[in-house]
């Protein structure tokens, strides 16, 4: 069970439609195996302290543990897998 | 130079350097004192030095040296066989460590080389190291000055480096940034908005930019983060002026055209001849401030790269006609001959319609302005690539020197008429942009007192482009209204065996069959073909807001009606046979790519 958050800036046009085609990525990728909390960095400035959250978007791997981070654009579905542990990468190739 | 306070060994040692064939001259001082007077003065190659001096006692005497000259090598001779103190001597720089009474000739002529040497390239070493220092300095320099913030992540998404910038964008330390896990970017090598979590909270917009690098020797990411806060907020306010201005100035200006209207119509009660002529003067001008307005808003949504273009299959010879036709009356006004002339039955061209008709009416707008006796020919032609369409006049013309500047902002040439047609000076300059929006060519010929000429080309895109361009369309326009569409495939599978019969006929047919699918379907539907163009007979129907069992309905209806069709058609010699596949989105799937692969691999025939 992959215990993922996203984190956002307000609830704008542009990270609603960013947290829709985040999940329906996960969808595919990972069935019932995940949950996904959404944080908005701005309601909860606290949590965005305490996971050390620079920017957004980030999406954090929380459990299984190590915890893994990716930052920016979520278009690139192989590298969001890979950034996250989820897949090993074929980063070398690149 | 040697140091030593008693001239017999000093005699000695100047006997075994100048022996046979020594390139050493010596210099000798009998204490300390006078030794470092003589490191002063001479040029000294090295020291040789006595532990045992009257006025010095051990590496003391080293140590005035060495700080007087530390580039000067020192050897020690020692009373004692003592480890201790050489070993100490020359972890301090001392090159090395003879005993006193056990130095023969040749070893202390190869001890003194070896020092000399050894120094040398000690000193090499050090500069290498220096320069490597201060390149690396230059560098690092370069970084931490950088006005944008760079962050160097490692593989994990860990903070390895942070120049002062990236310290300012995100009101943190940059002991507060490092071995924190910033994230692992995503994007490389194109840019990305970020958010930027600001300590104050404070909201600020980066550009974030990757790049892939190798730091301390591992593969890294260098992001490099640009404020775009205030770009942002520029643009929007922009934006917001922009759509004001269309909003506030045209809605009272249409009620005021239309108060005028009434007037000058009598419908208010009857005017005099001179209230007339003020009030059509009025009129006049309030349509020149609204043509005004709408140049300016085109002007801008191009600048801003907002034009959105809304391409469809266009028959060029039509739009002409239309653009034209609705000239005649100012034409006929004017005393001018309107000459349209377009080479076949029909130029088919994927192009944004309403931006061809704005394109075509500025030109033939501007032709009819400066032309006072003759005609406007517009004229259109299609050519291997490109679609080629001209206006013609028989006016004023253009200055040489003035054709260069004639695509630019507000410049008007040899204005003759009356204010009341007075344009913007915007006109060409928004064709210009119409057309290389559309990746097309404009240019312009003209001879005062003969007339002028403007030729435009637009490309004919290839078949799959424009399929691919309806297909990203239909996704999201789908998208945007939380939609669906539907996609039907209808392959000619003999139509290569047509062609080869007669391509005439083949083509005709195929045309036919197309322009029967087309009546058949509602307006919104689209028809894309390469049948026209190309050996393969193939036609696609998007279908908007249409799921699976509508399109397959509809599929059926238009396959009857073909079929019926070809079942008139007694001349043709070759039965016509089809696939046909549906493909719904997004039930089936919402990959652009996925729609035409899997399209094209159900039943390829």
């Amino acid at each position: 069970m992959y215990e993922i958050r996203i984190y956002i800036s307000g609830h704008t046009l542009k990270s609603t439609r960013l947290v829709e085609d985040f999940r329906k990525l996960l969808d595919e990728e990972l069935k019932e195996l995940y949950s996904l909390e959404v944080i908005d960095i701005i309601e909860n400035p606290q949590l965005a302290e305490e996971s050390m959250i620079l920017a957004t978007p980030t999406v954090e791997k929380a459990s299984p543990l190590p915890t893994r981070k990716i930052i920016g654009d979520l278009s690139d579905k192989e590298r969001i897998l890979f950034g996250l542990g989820i897949i090993a990468g074929k980063e070398e190739e690149k | 130079m040697l140091i030593e306070d008693n001239p017999g060994d000093a005699r000695l040692v100047q006997e075994m350097l100048e022996e046979g064939i020594s390139q050493f001259h010596m210099v000798w001082a009998d204490h300390l004192q006078a030794g470092l007077e003589l490191l002063g003065s001479e040029e000294i190659d090295l020291v040789l030095l006595d532990f045992g001096l009257p006025d010095s006692q051990g590496l003391d005497g080293f140590e005035k040296i060495h700080s007087r000259k530390p580039n000067v090598p020192v050897i020690a001779i020692t009373g004692l066989d003592d480890e201790k103190v050489s070993a100490e001597g020359i972890r301090r720089g001392l090159q090395d460590c003879l005993i006193k009474g056990k130095v023969e000739g040749i070893l202390l002529l190869r001890t003194i080389n070896y020092a000399i040497e050894r120094q040398r390239l000690q000193l090499e070493l050090e500069r290498f190291a220096k320069e490597l220092k201060d390149s690396e300095v230059r560098l690092r320099n370069i970084i931490e000055q950088n006005v944008d913030g760079i962050i160097i992540v490692d593989q994990n998404g860990t903070t390895r480096f942070v120049n002062n910038a990236a310290t300012l964008l995100f009101e943190r330390k940059s002991d507060e940034l490092l071995g924190q896990n910033f994230g692992f970017p995503i994007t490389v090598g194109e840019k990305t908005e970020l958010e930027i979590n600001r300590k104050s909270g404070e909201p600020l917009t980066a550009e974030m930019y990757v790049n892939q690098i190798t730091w301390e020797g591992e593969s890294a990411y260098q992001a490099s983060l640009r404020d775009i806060t205030e770009h942002k907020r520029l643009a929007e306010a922009k934006d917001e002026f922009i759509s004001t201005v269309s909003h506030e100035l045209r809605t009272p200006l249409s009620i005021i055209k239309e108060a005028i209207s009434l007037v000058l119509d009598g419908i208010t009660g009857e005017i005099n001849e001179q209230q007339k002529k003020i009030l059509v003067t009025s009129k006049k001008n309030i349509d020149r401030l609204a043509r005004l307005i709408n140049d300016l808003l085109d002007m801008s949504k191009i600048k801003a790269g907002r034009l959105e273009l809304r391409k469809t299959w266009v028959d060029v010879s039509s739009t002409i006609n239309k653009v034209v036709s609705a000239f005649e009356s100012t034409a006929k006004e004017k005393g001018l001959e309107l000459i349209t002339r377009c080479s076949g039955d029909g130029i088919d061209i994927y192009v944004d319609e309403d931006k061809i008709i704005q394109l075509l009416t500025i030109l033939i707008d501007n032709s009819i302005k400066f032309t006072s006796k003759g005609s406007i020919e517009v004229y259109g032609k299609e050519k291997d690539e490109v679609v080629e369409f001209s206006v013609t006049d028989t006016g004023i013309g253009v200055h040489k020197e003035d054709l260069p500047n004639l695509f630019d902002n507000f410049t008007q040439f040899g204005r003759v008429d009356g204010p009341g047609e007075k344009g913007t000076g915007l006109g060409l300059s928004i064709a210009k942009s119409i057309v290389e929006i559309q990746k097309g060519k404009i240019w312009v010929e003209s001879e005062v007192g003969r007339g002028t000429k403007f030729t435009i080309t637009l490309p004919k895109l290839d078949y799959e482009e424009i399929l691919k361009q309806y297909l990203s369309d239909a996704i999201k326009e789908a998208e945007k209204k939380e939609s669906f569409f539907s996609v039907i495939r209808i392959l000619v599978l003999n139509f290569k065996a047509m062609v080869r019969e007669s391509n005439e006929k083949a083509k005709a047919t195929m045309k036919e069959i197309i322009e029967l699918i087309k009546n058949s379907l509602r307006n919104s539907d689209i028809v894309v073909s390469n049948a026209v163009s190309d050996d393969v007979g193939e036609i696609f129907i998007l279908l908007p807001e249409t799921k699976r069992e509508g399109a397959i309905l509809v599929l059926g209806r238009t396959e009857e009606k073909v079929r019926q069709y070809l079942s008139d058609q007694k001349k043709l010699e070759r039965k016509i046979n089809f696939n046909t596949g549906v493909f719904s989105f997004p039930e089936d799937t919402r990959e652009e790519r996925e729609i035409l692969s899997k399209l094209r691999d159900t039943k390829n025939g």
